[in-house]
């Protein structure tokens, strides 16, 4: 373990703490102050001054009004104002997207009054996109995170993702291991976990709904291209996605021209990433004594006898120091945006690539968007969107799973060469290393294989207004993903006295395309009565249609390594198989309506109902209705609030809704299915007969799963929205989880039958929280922070008809086991009690295996009758942290920039399965850390880590609380400092922008674990997880 | 203005279109597999849902872990295997200390199930088949009511009332069903093998060697009889095979149990578990037999996985052969027997502390695959009709007469031309002859998994389970073997598995579990 890299929780707390910096102080000197209005009318006076932006320069076109009166004017071209107003008014300053800010009129300010105005940073007018339309911020009524291109292009990341970690909160996203391209997956879980099944959310890129993609849906768009990304958290918001809305709505937004001058923008970084935690591994010398003190406490005698005299073998070899290597990371995106009010455009192209950190593993994208949008007249415009991407990579077999590359590494002792003489990777075997495990040098670089995927999303819209407010929509698209996968794995050379392992070569290729299609048609009307009733109401239908194929043929007995394509091998041996051919596609029809009313800005009302059939049911249970309602009241509007600068902005929001989540019903459960595989011998030669029979029942009855929400929000703003604040409470009720219910046997079956068995629940509460530290004017510094906290509760309430299932197995056994009143994905094992010291504790103790002996882990009786059985496992820890929160810092001040961005999570498990791995060299001839030094070699030795004995009589690695470690971590993820460079050199080089920048991302990580990365994945269970690289990267920002 | 109404008018249509399409639009058909929608249409279709009701015949629910127990819960054998849990399954059986969690009685429950009611869906599928050919439509429905009736056969002998299905269960609902008395079972597995007589054909030849034969349910029919306690009914089936199904035994008892012999219509088996090689591999829910390896000498090296060693002949039963009877050393390894390696056998090994190992299964090193003996099991032979009419006529003399029936048997276990009387080995009328029939049983059919079936049907007298059970259990302590239980009224039915207890509220446990 790198002690360096752990500190105490208490410290840890401490520097969070810190970098939140304090708000209130700083907001005292910029802000005018504020006094109660002025009693009587005073005499006019002239007043002058001068209203700048936060970067100091004159605003032209700010509306200054004096309270309560229709006297006042505009700022000219340098920000400058006059006009008379009675002394000790008030002078209402207001400017589209910045704080309005009043100040007091008073004979000593009232000549070469300065006024500076702060960007709306709650951006009560900014757009969110809430599923066929926007709205305005303020009159958003559901729980919606909205995420902007800065945020997201600041990381590093090939996965878009990736870069809202933290950001938002309520959605708790871990990335299943740091593969390169985000090639493992990212897990978004919004508001926790709704089901043992599917838990993704429902992707919407420019109005496309995306098909159901697993956890790397995302890393075929390149973050350059993204303008928004909208986060729908509540059902009363995400009802308008009906069936597909249970897990939650992300709406990315792409980037679109806007009229005017066309602006041209590169932006490259290229850096390296490095490994950022090595593990202390044992070196020969220790590896050989405690491989000898194992055989031998287990009566067997020394396996090999070069180890019979370990310090003779010093070191040995680094397996951490060959497989893992400083690695390259580049990215290069060029845009131009543009156009007039006719026709605007927005072109890109992007290449990214990242080699992984660990040997052997690599990824490259490019992608290609061209968004148009041409207003053909008045009543009709049209636009579309199509993106290219091509992606590539090389990932090594099972990336952070068992027998990956990462836990080879661990398993390999040091004791065994990397290389043959002739440079080949040297192959472990049981007369030269007492271990044949595979080199994870080969395991990682031996086969050829590439995955290649091309994709384009297209969408196509038409749109027709033919009186103001009422709008016709069209909107087709098609998503088509093609991808392949060849692999070829050639024979390795022989070499006289080395073991050959590799004697047969073979190839496989793997062909998928998933082309998916939709249609829609939507008619908004929106139109404001009587000045104060402003309605919205949008009615609409869907159609989309979702397909899979996918063929496969692999062939082995290749005679030659040079030709590796899978039609050059030895002609006998093509073996193909269907894949998952699935020529039924899978389709939606949808209707939906939302109905917004607001009053005077203060009250408002909206309805979402959607009503969604699905081809996954039965005829006649196809349909299913998804209502949502929410209300809002904007409490600064009252007039008791309005113009108070201390309380800049109130609202109360609160909703209720039903969404639901087809995905984990199967495919035509409530048919029989017949089984062929119930095969039978006849004939004198036994010729397999097919027979045929269901040998699981139909059910007819099962439903989508669906949920209940309820979201209590509250929005708030104090001192001109310095400091913001947004809280929600929900409350989740998943009533019908899918469950798999054995069947009576007596019914003739055996196969789970799927059904509406299990509910759960998940109540939690997100916050976030953001202060204009400074706000720039005359000391010219900017810094805001960022804070946000989300918590949440998950339990299985109850199975229904089903029984405890088991998830996430391992080569130690069951390790996630689903069962009523446990969180989901919870860990199920025996509980380890310390290590018996002596053999009267042994004997004492309640009997577990024959071989037990002082030094084994203790387990505990759960159910006291004096034998450790199956039956006294127990839940043992629980994956889902009681919080997690990101903290985002961004200062700017004279053309210098820095952000800092520190995220994490707190009381989570995780399951160490490495340390199955790496404590195995108590038991095997496999390697271990360092800490297995301190294994127990007599009474009082040790309590924790067990006696080195061959054979583990005891079992100690069964599924325990032993393997069971804190996964509470605090990262800081990002670091970047920028530079741009002063208009003064810009405009001699007629560029409208540089900066140049650099950033560190994952540079520091405290936390207790034990691992390589403590994010080892949703499940929380570490399989040899390929950890997150440590990156350095210079970048380049130009716009023209 | 104009345009915008048409675009109007046609983003109304295109919504109408849409809407009036929905209902096609998600109707979708399977285009990757079967379903009851689309199946039993066709006479390849009937014949596939038959086969499926075979299917289950050589699984873990029947003859590749459930029947081996049915020697382990009587006199002739005990666990063996390893120490500790090894084979705990049968150690609670033997122990006669079994949990509703048992797995034997788990898996032999399932598998009866799902073999009748794979057997039901024949029944009620196949009458509506259009256009098949007549035979074989009734053979399919003889073959669905042979193996019903054998299932049920099974289940009311081991569990007492069973939930009798005479159709397979409509929806999920229409499973929970009670119940029903074993006396109502009974009489639908007589009125099925009664029905499957008639239906079904007298032999078969090529692809379908192997199926039930007329002969199969009359043969099973007489055993359900004598089961049942009607010993003229059971004689008069008995009989009717020995006299027309042209069945004749076997000279040499050993050659029953041979692979090159298996599916002879012309000889002594009526109806056998079809095993094949060469399919699989550690698998027991397959089509090889795994008989061969886990009853093969442990740790031996005479079987391709050196062998488990469990069902271990006990000490009396061994040395209970008669001298010169051949049957002896066709059905068990005892110490210093050659192995087809040239090896002898151990005088001890781990789980068999007198050397003992059951040999009727066991083919050696034949096949490569482990688990994977393609030896078929004999269900009903002939030796056992005589057996049977034996039993149910007494000591009668003729050549339908018992003494003549049982001598026959005898007279081949000792090698001898079972035509020709032989004063050395035939029976006479003694008071005691029903005892020898009896004793007869056990010594032809044991590792045939027949004896507990028998202790339990004659429990009430001197050879019922509870008797010879706690005589057995105090003889093997007399030899320092403990885990052979006692058993009492409860263990004369097994539990229902716990299992169906929880899915199905239908269900109530036997007593005593």
């Amino acid at each position: 373990m790198k002690r360096k890299l752990y500190l105490a929780p208490s410290f840890r707390h401490t520097a969070m703490l810190l970098a939140c910096g304090l708000p209130v102080a700083a907001g005292a000197t910029t802000t005018p102050s504020l006094a109660s209005p002025p009693l009587s009318i005073a005499a006019e006076i002239p007043v002058t001054g001068r209203v700048v932006g936060p970067d100091g320069a004159g605003l032209p076109g700010v509306t200054v009004l004096v309270r309560g009166t229709s006297i006042g004017g505009t700022t000219d071209s340098e920000g400058r104002f006059s006009l008379r107003a009675p002394e000790g008014s008030t002078l209402l300053f207001s400017f589209i997207g910045y704080i309005g800010q009043p100040v007091i009129v008073t004979s000593a300010n009232a000549t070469g009054l300065s006024v500076t105005l702060r960007e709306d940073a709650q951006k009560l007018n900014e757009v969110v996109v809430v599923g066929y339309g926007t709205q305005e911020r303020g009159s958003v009524t559901g729980a919606i995170s909205s995420v902007g291109a800065a945020d997201i292009v600041r990381q590093p990341v090939p996965d878009v993702t990736q870069a809202i970690q933290g950001k938002v909160s309520g959605v708790t996203i871990t990335s299943n291991g740091g593969a390169p391209g985000g090639a493992a997956g990212t897990s978004i879980r919004i508001r926790g976990i709704t089901s043992a099944g599917n838990n993704n959310p429902l992707y919407v890129v420019d109005g496309f709904p995306l098909p159901d993609g697993g956890d790397n849906q995302l890393n075929a768009i390149s973050p350059n291209d993204i303008e928004t990304i909208d986060i729908l958290k509540d059902a009363s918001a995400t009802a308008i996605y009906g069936v597909r809305a249970a897990n939650g709505v992300v709406i990315i937004t792409t980037k679109r021209g806007k009229a005017g001058v066309a602006t041209v923008n590169f932006d490259g970084y290229r850096g390296v990433q490095v490994l950022a935690r090595k593990l202390d591994l044992l070196n020969a010398t220790e590896y050989a004594t405690l491989n000898n003190e194992s055989l031998l406490a287990a009566g067997k005698p020394i396996a090999l006898e070069k180890l019979r005299n370990p310090a003779a073998l010093g070191e040995g070899t680094d397996w951490q120091d060959l497989l893992f290597r400083q690695a390259k990371i580049q990215n290069y995106s060029l845009s131009a945006t543009g156009g007039s009010d006719k026709a605007r455009f927005a072109l890109s192209a992007a290449y990214f690539q990242q080699d992984g950190i660990v040997l052997g593993t690599n990824f490259e994208r490019f992608t290609i968007r061209a968004n148009g949008d041409v207003q053909v007249n008045k009543y009709f415009k049209l636009g579309t969107s199509i993106a290219l991407t091509h992606l590539s990579d090389r990932q090594v077999t099972s990336n952070s799973g068992e027998y990956g590359a990462v836990q080879q590494l661990l398993r390999i002792p040091p004791t065994v060469q990397a290389y043959r003489p002739d440079g080949y990777w040297y192959q472990p075997n049981s007369a030269s290393d007492n271990f044949t495990e595979e080199n994870p040098l080969a395991t990682s670089q031996r086969t050829n294989q590439r995955f290649t995927r091309n994709r384009a999303i297209t969408t196509f819209f038409a749109e027709v207004e033919p009186v103001k407010g009422l709008r016709f929509r069209t909107n087709v698209g098609a998503d088509f993903i093609f991808d392949n996968f060849n692999a070829f794995s050639p024979k390795g050379p022989e070499l006289a006295g080395f073991t050959q392992r590799y004697i047969t070569a073979g190839a496989s290729a793997t062909s998928s395309y998933a082309p998916t299609y939709l249609i829609e048609n939507t008619a908004t009307y929106d139109h404001l009565f009587g000045d104060k009733h402003h309605l919205t109401l949008l009615a609409g239908q869907s159609a989309q249609e979702f397909n899979y194929s996918n063929v496969e043929a692999y062939r082995t007995g290749y005679l030659r390594n040079d030709l590796q394509t899978i039609n050059v091998g030895p002609i006998n041996t093509l073996l193909a198989n269907a894949g998952t051919l699935d020529p039924t596609p899978r389709r939606l029809a949808s209707y939906f309506g939302r109905l917004n009313y607001e009053f005077a800005g203060k009250y408002i009302f909206q309805a979402i109902a959607r009503y969604d059939g699905s081809s996954r049911f039965q005829p006649g249970e196809k349909f299913g209705f998804f209502p949502g309602a929410s209300v809002g009241w904007r409490i600064s509007e009252e007039e008791f609030l309005k113009g108070s600068s201390t309380i800049s902005n109130a609202k109360l929001r609160a909703g209720y809704g039903r969404v639901g989540n087809e995905l984990n019903a199967g495919r035509f459960a409530y048919l029989y299915s017949i089984n062929f595989g119930t095969t039978y011998p006849l004939g004198a030669d036994g010729t397999i007969n097919t027979g045929g029979a269901p040998t699981r029942l139909a059910n007819p009855n099962l439903r989508w799963e669906y949920n209940d929400q309820a979201n209590i929000g509250l929005d708030l703003g104090f001192f001109n929205n310095r400091l913001e604040a947004s809280i929600d409470l929900y409350n989740r009720n998943s009533p019908n989880l899918i469950a798999p219910v054995p069947p009576s046997l007596v019914s003739g079956t055996y196969e789970s039958v799927n059904a509406n068995a299990a509910s759960a629940y998940n109540r939690g509460i997100d916050v976030s929280i953001t202060s204009h530290n400074f706000v720039g004017g005359e000391t010219g510094l900017t810094w805001t922070t960022n804070f946000n906290v989300s918590a949440f509760k998950t339990r299985l309430t109850s199975l229904g008809a089903g029984i405890p299932y088991n998830g996430l197995g391992s080569l130690s056994g069951t390790i996630v086991r689903y069962d009523a009143n446990q969180a989901f994905g919870a860990f199920y094992g025996y509980q380890a009690d310390g290590l018996f010291q002596t053999a009267d504790e042994v004997k004492a103790a309640p009997t577990q295996q024959p071989g037990t002996a002082p030094g084994d882990i203790r387990f505990r009786d759960l159910n006291g009758d004096g034998v450790i059985t199956d039956l006294d496992r127990t839940f043992i820890g629980n994956p889902n942290p009681n919080f997690s929160f990101g903290l985002t810092n961004t200062l700017a001040f004279r053309g210098f920039d820095l952000s800092f961005f520190i995220q994490g999570v707190q009381g989570n498990d995780v399951y160490n399965l490495n340390r199955y791995i790496t404590e195995s060299a108590l038991y095997s001839t496999t390697n271990g850390t360092t800490n297995l030094l301190n294994r127990w070699t007599g009474p009082g030795t040790s309590n924790d880590v067990p006696r080195a004995i061959n054979g583990d009589p005891n079992n100690n690695l069964r599924v325990s609380t032993h393997y069971i470690e804190d996964g509470s971590y605090v990262r800081l993820k990002n670091l970047t400092f920028g530079y741009t460079l002063p208009k003064t050199i810009l405009s001699r080089i007629s560029a409208s922008q540089i900066r140049v920048y650099f950033t560190a991302q994952n540079l520091v990580t405290l936390t207790k674990y034990t691992g390589y990365d403590p994010e080892v994945s949703a499940s929380g269970v570490d399989l040899g997880i390929y950890p997150q690289a440590r990156v350095f990267l210079g970048g380049l920002n130009i716009g023209f | 203005m104009k345009f915008s109404k048409f675009a109007c008018g046609a983003f109304l249509l295109t919504l109408g279109l849409t809407t009036g399409c929905t209902q096609k639009f998600l109707e979708e058909a399977p285009a990757d597999q079967v379903t009851d929608a689309n199946f039993y249409q066709t006479q390849q279709d009937a014949i596939q849902a038959t086969n499926a009701a075979y299917s289950e015949l050589t699984k873990e629910g029947q003859y590749n872990l459930a029947m081996w127990a049915f020697d382990i819960m009587a006199d002739i054998s005990v666990t063996g295997g390893d120490d500790g849990n090894d084979g705990i399954e049968y150690k609670q059986l033997e122990s006669f200390s079994i949990p509703s969690t048992n797995i034997v009685a788990n898996r032999l429950w399932g598998s009866c199930f799902i073999g009748l009611q794979r057997a039901n869906l024949v029944l009620q599928k196949v009458p509506g088949i259009q256009g098949m050919d007549g035979a074989i439509q009734r053979r399919c429905l003889g073959e669905a009511q042979f193996l019903r009736a054998k299932y049920y056969f099974d289940l009311v002998r081991a569990y007492g009332d069973v939930p009798l299905f005479s159709a397979p269960p409509a929806g999920p609902a229409a499973v929970n069903i009670p119940r029903t008395p074993a006396a109502e079972v009974y009489k639908q597995i007589e009125s099925d093998l009664l029905a499957a007589i008639g239906n079904l054909p007298a032999s078969y030849s090529g692809a379908d060697l192997g199926r039930a034969t007329k002969w199969a349910a009359t043969g099973l029919l007489a055993k359900v009889y004598l089961t049942e306690g009607k010993k003229a009914e059971a004689a008069q089936q008995a009989l009717s095979v020995i006299k027309n199904s042209g069945k004749t035994m076997w000279a040499n008892y050993g050659d029953n149990f041979k692979i090159a012999n298996e599916n002879n219509n012309a000889k002594e088996s009526l109806f056998e578990v079809q095993y094949v090689s060469g399919r699989n591999q550690y698998d027991r829910n397959q089509v090889g037999s795994a008989m061969n390896e886990f009853f093969g000498p442990r740790g031996a090296n005479q079987t391709p996985g050196s062998g488990y060693g469990f069902n271990i002949p006990e000490p009396d039963f061994v040395n209970g052969y008669e001298a010169g009877d051949t049957r002896r050393d066709v059905t068990i390894w005892k110490p210093g027997d050659t192995y087809p390696d040239g090896t002898k056998a151990a005088a001890k090994a781990t789980g068999s502390p007198f050397g003992y190992n059951c040999k009727k299964w066991f083919i050696g090193k034949v096949e490569t695959n482990i688990w994977d003996s393609g030896l078929n099991v004999p269900v009903l032979r002939l030796a056992e009709m005589y057996l049977i009419v034996a039993e149910a006529v007494g000591p009668t003399g003729g050549a339908d007469g018992g003494l003549e029936c049982i001598n026959k048997v005898r007279r081949r276990a000792f090698g001898l031309d079972y035509n020709t009387p032989s004063a050395a080995v035939d029976l006479t009328a003694t008071s005691d002859f029903n005892d020898r029939v009896i004793r007869e049983r056990k010594y032809e059919l044991a590792f045939e998994f027949d004896r507990w079936f028998d202790l339990k049907r004659l429990n009430g007298t001197p050879n019922g389970l509870i008797p010879v059970m706690t005589a057995q259990a105090n003889y093997l302590r007399t030899l320092g073997i403990t885990q052979r239980g006692i058993p009492t009224e409860k263990n004369l039915v097994l539990p229902i598995p716990q299992s169906e207890l929880d899915a199905n509220p239908g269900l109530k446990q036997n007593p005593g579990y």
